[in-house]
């Protein structure tokens, strides 16, 4: 997919070694842009208390899709008792539609692993995995060399970059479902156990990979660590939002003249992404799918939301895996929100019971509009179950599952009502064919 | 839920149940499953390696492996099986002739994905992991990663097809399942 270009105002943090040939597979090319310089800082005149206080001022905050902010986390992890620490990278981008901690694991693998390690140094972790999906083959090929030329130069290993402690790196592949990109399914699965969630708290910070504190970042966000402690916090503090400062990768696909991966201060509104850098919509607009799977339908009149994690969540979508998906007017919302309520119950786990069966009844309701069998009291009857959904919920699948039947039915009543009430659909997608009612 | 109960009125229709799961309790050679775990030593805690190199050796997961592996490393049988279950990727039953793969992301539903799917549910007689009930097809799930523009992602046999519709599934279903003559898939 193509790495597009924004404006020239817009910093390039995450994708900056992109454009520079061999950086992606040649340590000393990737060292030639400025890979390593700030793990070589640190190292020596650091300590890791300085380094957590650095993320914790540069205001960053995950990039998974919680947007929990890192410093915070870094430092639950490290004030937690314990002699063994371990830090997880998530790569496993578990959303099928996006490509975006590919691209940046594939075209800039020593910054995530520079990241990587400045988050061990910082915790006092000795051991970290990078968890990568396993059908990302060159990713992992690419990480693995990595973690190899930093080795021979000393940068890893028994004693590494001279800091007198050691520190080992190791990429692990992962195969699994939409909900193995939870942390702590992610953890299950790095321990060789069933992939479920658990209940959290504790968090992952107290008791993670083999109950022992553990800090799972995503590898966008550790990719930025090294910007910050080469720049300092307050450079990184004034990109972006003030709530939300930093820069994101976005993906945008469907129904858009230039799809493509860019990199976005974060704060910036859909629409200046979508028009300015995405060219626009290819037909009518009719919705934004922001956010992945579990993400939310935003109207036109929504698209001045800028991008951050309260603002998308006020509107009923999230930051998510950072795509969006833009549909025209010939598609059907109801059809599509149903659709993908059914895909991610197809893909939760099961081990709750708003997982099991409340997502199934949800995505069953979503059907009945599409298919005309539905009464008119099942509106309010996914609002109440999707209520329920939430407050129930173990873990984030579900708490999101109810996102694009939400903002569905909130941003595009009239087309449900036209569903549920009239047994007709306006975009001529579904056949509601409405069943005259036998008893009542 | 919904699932096991089109499962269990399919038990009570008296119908024998096709269920390529009791299959592999066959007795199969264990050479390659005790060479896996010697490379692994035998630790329960790397059980989810060794049934992936397992599936890599045999094409699946025999459920007799599956008991091996109790076996050798101390871990409960059901805990395994339990395991083996909760990933998408690890299956027990041969791999069937043909792959019917279909990308379910959101840009692919958005194109349509959803009405081919399930055309392919429909006409291959399973859903997503299951293998249609003659043996002859597997359906799976595939990543578009964005990629696919305006068509929904499938492939047969990791051939991308360059369109297709809920029609055009129904006669790629029916031509692969034609291809491997009843009762011989398997
Ligand atoms: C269903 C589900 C899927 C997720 N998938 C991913 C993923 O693919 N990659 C990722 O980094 N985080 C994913 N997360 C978020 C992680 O649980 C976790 O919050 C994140 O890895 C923490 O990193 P951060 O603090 O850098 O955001 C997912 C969460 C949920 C609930
Ligand atoms: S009966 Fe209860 S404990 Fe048993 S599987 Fe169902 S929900 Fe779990
Ligand atoms: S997916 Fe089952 S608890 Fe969240």
């Amino acid at each position: 997919m193509a790495i597009l270009q924004g404006p020239a105002s817009w910093p390039s943090i995450l994708l900056a070694r992109a454009s520079v040939a061999g950086a992606a597979t040649d340590i000393e090319a990737a060292e030639g842009a400025g890979a390593w310089t700030a793990w070589r800082q640190a190292a020596a005149s650091l300590t890791p208390e300085q380094v957590i206080r650095l993320v914790s001022t540069s205001g960053l905050r995950g990039r998974g899709g919680s947007g929990h902010p890192t410093g915070a986390k870094w430092q639950a992890c490290a004030a937690w008792p314990s002699a063994i620490r371990y830090v997880v990278a998530n790569g496993f981008e578990a959303d099928p539609g996006a490509q975006l901690d590919r691209t940046l694991m594939e075209t800039d693998p020593h910054a995530v692993l520079e990241g990587v390690v400045l988050a061990a140094y910082a915790v006092r972790a000795t051991t970290a995995i990078i968890a990568v999906n396993s059908r990302y083959t060159t990713a992992i090929e690419r990480l693995r060399a990595a973690i190899t030329a930093a080795e021979s130069k000393g940068y890893l290993g028994a004693n590494a970059m001279s800091t007198g402690s050691e520190l080992w790196v190791e990429v692990r592949e992962l195969a699994g479902s939409f909900v193995l990109g939870e942390e702590t399914v992610l953890l299950r699965a790095l321990e060789d156990r069933r992939a479920q969630p658990d209940q959290r708290p504790p968090y992952p910070t107290e008791l993670g990979l083999w109950g022992e504190p553990t800090v799972v970042n995503n590898v966008e966000t550790l990719a930025a660590v090294p910007w910050i402690v080469a720049n300092g916090s307050s450079a990184y503090a004034a990109i972006g939002a003030h709530a939300a400062p930093g820069t994101t990768l976005i993906q945008l696909s469907g129904a858009i003249r230039n799809p493509g991966i860019v990199e976005v201060p974060l704060g910036t509104t859909l629409r200046e992404v979508l028009d300015g850098v995405g060219g626009g919509p290819t037909g009518t607009f009719k919705a934004a799918l922001v956010g992945g799977p579990s993400g939310g339908f935003l109207p036109v009149e929504a698209l001045d939301t800028p991008l951050g994690f309260g603002e998308l969540s006020a509107a009923g979508a999230i930051l998510g895996s950072g795509t969006v998906v833009v549909a025209d007017q010939t598609t059907c919302l109801v059809d599509l929100s149903a659709l993908l309520t059914r895909y991610l119950n197809d893909e939760a786990c099961g081990k709750t019971i708003p997982c099991r069966i409340g997502t199934r009844r949800l995505a069953e309701l979503g059907q009945g509009f599409c298919t005309g069998r539905s009464r008119p009291s099942d509106a309010a009857l996914v609002a109440s179950l999707s209520a329920d959904i939430q407050d129930a919920a173990l873990c984030g699948l579900e708490r999101t599952a109810v996102n694009p039947l939400l903002t569905g039915m909130r941003y595009f009543g009239q087309e449900f009502a036209d569903h549920i009430d009239r047994g007709s659909c306006p975009a001529g997608v579904c056949q509601p064919i409405r069943v005259a009612s036998v008893a009542h | 839920y919904a699932e096991r109960r089109e499962e269990s009125a399919l038990r009570r229709s008296g119908r024998t149940v096709p269920d390529a799961t009791f299959e592999p309790f066959a007795r199969i050679d264990l050479g390659p499953v005790d060479a896996i775990l010697a490379r692994h030593g035998h630790r329960p805690r790397a059980a989810l390696r060794i049934m992936d190199d397992v599936q890599a050796e045999y094409g699946h997961l025999p459920v007799a492996a599956l008991q091996h592996i109790a076996h050798q490393t101390g871990a409960w049988y059901s805990e395994l099986y339990g395991m083996a279950t909760s990933y998408p990727h690890l299956r027990f039953e041969t791999p069937g002739s043909h792959v019917v793969a279909i990308c379910r992301c959101a840009q692919c539903t958005v194109a349509g994905g959803g009405r081919v799917l399930a055309a392919f549910r429909q006409h291959l007689g399973t859903d997503i992991g299951g293998l249609s009930p003659d043996g002859a097809v597997r359906l799976e799930s595939t990543d578009c990663r964005g990629e696919s523009a305006g068509v929904p992602r499938v492939t047969v046999d990791g051939n991308v097809l360059p369109t297709v519709n809920a029609t055009d599934a129904a006669t790629i279903a029916a031509a692969l399942r034609a291809t491997v003559p009843q009762g011989q898939a398997a």
